[in-house]
């Protein structure tokens, strides 16, 4: 086989490899996309029932182990918050492999999917500095007078996922300019 | 663009047909109608020479500079 025509055969075999790892993890994705919102859910559904170690660790002592039903529904729609950037980051992990299974490396789409992830990233961070409080005053609500809670927390995750957001946001400038460069190769005849 | 692709104009004059052309010139028919249609950034060096192998011409022969002034 010449040179080029191995070359050709490696890349083409770099490509399919990409492809079918791409498959798996949108597959991945996919599973998750669910399995987020269903956990979050049955978490709270179940919350009363939940072993002490397992709630300890998310609240404090005074959190009264028995929670009414409105209450966990709204710790449900609270917990969704930072739930749901989780998700949008996810959505656009998904559509990237999805990209990468049609062969499209440096697409406008991927360029938006990069974005997405970022964007997603940072919100997670707002999300989950917001959440803190929410849940605290949601958890304390059934407690007796004077014993309420309003409880604010800023944690390493938060800060990894305000760097790790930038981060994919100035990895999507760089991927646009790959783009870029793809448009003109793809135009040079 | 400024610069026109005037391969219709070859074609004719030679009597050959688009989809040889491309065989010829080894590349697709999808690529070479980018061509014709000005749709093109950039033409390698190799292309062009295999074109006016083909088409027994020069490249001025089927790249002209028209200055978008002169439209007007």
């Amino acid at each position: 086989m010449s040179p080029t025509n191995s070359k050709k055969r490696a890349n083409m075999d770099n490509i399919e490899k990409i492809r079918t790892l791409s498959r798996r993890f949108k597959r991945l994705c996919t599973v998750l996309l669910w399995l987020i919102p269903l956990s979050l859910a049955a978490y709270w559904l179940f919350f009363n029932q939940l072993p002490e170690m397992v709630v300890a660790e998310s609240f404090a002592a005074y959190v009264s182990r028995t929670q009414p039903l409105y209450v966990r529904v709204l710790a449900f729609l609270a917990g969704m918050i930072p739930a749901g950037a989780l998700m949008y980051a996810v959505s656009g992990l998904r559509r990237l492999f999805e990209l990468y299974m049609e062969g499209r490396i440096f697409s406008g789409e991927n360029v938006r999917s990069f974005r997405r992830i970022g964007y997603a990233l940072l919100w997670w961070a707002g999300a989950s500095f917001l959440h803190t409080p929410i849940s605290s005053v949601l958890m304390t609500l059934v407690n007796d007078p004077g014993k309420h809670m309003l409880a604010l927390s800023i944690s390493s995750d938060q800060a990894l996922s305000l760097l790790l957001g930038g981060v994919v946001l100035l990895v999507s400038w760089v991927m646009d300019e790959g783009r870029k460069l793809e448009e003109e190769r793809s135009l040079t005849i | 663009m400024p610069i026109v692709v005037n391969l219709d104009v070859m074609l004719a004059k030679r009597k050959k047909a688009s989809k040889d052309l491309a065989e010829a010139v080894g590349i697709t028919p999808q690529n070479l109608s980018i061509l014709k249609t000005g749709k093109a950034k950039a033409i390698r060096f190799s292309t062009l020479e295999a074109i006016c192998r083909f088409l027994d011409c020069g490249p001025g022969d089927i790249l002209e500079y028209r200055n978008e002034g002169d439209n007007e």
